[in-house]
């Protein structure tokens, strides 16, 4: 195994920014197809989700200096390819977006707990790819963190820059509005 | 695989050539300096407000309007500074949405960062109320050394006497009226002679209340017969002369 295989992000991260260049080739091969991944949940054009990559990965590369290597690195580059993505949305007026988040206005403190996934719908990963495309990007993104990137709460509020309450309370009205917009066959099956 | 070793290579390329370079640490910490001088000087500029409308309020007798009765209270907030108001909201959304920026704010329940925003800019603006520096602004700006500030000043203890709010010396107190003569030495509209009728029903204990040379602040109502009855007044101690 190669010695740079075993490094965390955050070390590569940090080898980056006291200048060892070559370095971030190993962060794009680890977040090069997670990233498409998460974009091919935005954006339905293959080459687009690849121009967007190679944006994302030129933002990290110009930022890196910003990122502090105590914390975690996927948030950081997660964050980088949310406002890609969305930017480029919003830009092509695909999908409309309120400017104010309501979620984010109240505490919601009955929702800071990180529930396990086990106890949910065993289903919900399932409906989640199936019935995504009738959500509001609020609600689909925080779906895509969650059960397709296996995020944790606190790694969802620091890309999503809200309270850890808010992704609670929002992924519970997502799971909500999303059992709404499956169909009761496919929800069988 | 083939993308993936195109895009890595394409990226390695520009970052060997020089194409694609790391922004240094010190433009993160300007930015973030920046950042934290518009949220210092939005600051200070909302509690100089707030503390401005605290003085004004206080200075042109307008806070007096509150023990007026119903009638008072109508023309307090019928002359409150609204204008004032909304731009400390907007300053305050502003503030807030650039702290959320930071790691802290972005954590926090938006009402709790507005809330505790708020209250910080309360505390501010109650310490520059305890100095005098409206009192200052204000002298400079009535004789003329600050015409920058007029607009702000001008008529900052000014009561509104449109709405029926007079300030002044009694000069006269006859039967059914008194007589008061403004004179707050900013040779201003306020400035000049005043009858103010009273009614009936007040006639007995303003009469009793009242003596030539009292400064009061009155609050009267103009009637169809065009005259203005009384409807709140405050006997004040004489201001100091300067």
């Amino acid at each position: 195994m190669n010695r740079n295989e075993k490094i965390t992000d955050e070390k590569l991260a940090f080898h980056i920014q006291q200048g060892d260049k070559e370095k971030f080739g190993f962060l794009m091969n680890r977040y090069n197809e997670k990233l498409l991944h998460y974009g091919r949940k935005f954006i339905t054009d293959t080459y687009k989700i690849e121009d967007l990559v190679q944006d994302i990965f030129i933002k990290a590369y110009e930022n890196i200096m910003n990122f502090d290597t105590t914390r975690k690195f996927s948030p950081w580059i997660y964050r980088i390819a949310h406002n890609v993505f969305i930017n480029d949305m919003k830009k092509k007026k695909t999908v409309s977006f309120s400017i104010f988040d309501f979620d984010a206005i109240l505490p919601h403190p009955g929702y800071e707990d990180f529930l396990p996934k086990e106890t949910m719908d065993s289903n919900i990963k399932n409906l989640v790819e199936k019935g995504l495309e009738n959500l509001s990007i609020r609600y689909k993104e925080i779906l895509i963190l969650y059960y397709m990137e296996d995020l944790s709460y606190k790694e969802i509020a620091e890309i999503l820059k809200i309270p850890i309450g808010t992704v609670g309370i929002r992924l519970k009205r997502a799971r909500d509005s999303l059992k709404k917009q499956i169909p009761s066959d496919i929800l069988d099956k | 695989m083939n993308t993936q070793k195109n895009l890595r290579k394409n990226i390695l390329n520009k970052i060997n050539k020089g194409d694609l370079k790391m922004k240094p640490k010190i433009y993160f910490t300007a930015r973030t300096l920046i950042i934290w001088t518009i949220i210092s000087v939005t600051v200070v500029t909302m509690a100089f407000f707030v503390s401005f409308s605290i003085f004004s309020i206080r200075e042109s007798s307008r806070l007096f309007l509150l023990g007026f009765g119903s009638m008072g209270v109508w023309t307090f907030f019928v002359t409150f500074p609204w204008f004032l108001l909304v731009l400390e909201i907007i300053l305050l959304i502003v503030v807030d949405i650039l702290l959320k920026h930071f790691k802290f704010a972005y954590k926090t329940p938006f009402i709790y960062l507005i809330l505790s925003t708020a209250i910080f800019v309360m505390f501010i603006s109650i310490f520059i109320s305890s100095t005098p520096i409206h009192e200052t602004l204000y002298q400079e700006v009535i004789e003329q050394r600050l015409p920058a500030l007029d607009i702000i000043y001008k008529d900052a203890k000014q009561p509104p006497i449109k709405e029926g709010v007079l300030r002044g010396i009694i000069t006269r107190v006859d039967d059914d009226m008194f007589t008061i003569y403004s004179d707050d030495k900013d040779k201003d509209k306020d400035d000049g002679l005043w009858d103010i009728f009273i009614s009936q029903g007040q006639l007995k204990y303003i009469s009793s209340t009242i003596n030539v040379g009292d400064f009061v602040v009155t609050a009267c109502r103009q009637k169809a017969d065009g005259r203005c009855y009384l409807y709140g007044l405050k006997i004040l101690d004489l201001p100091k002369m300067k």
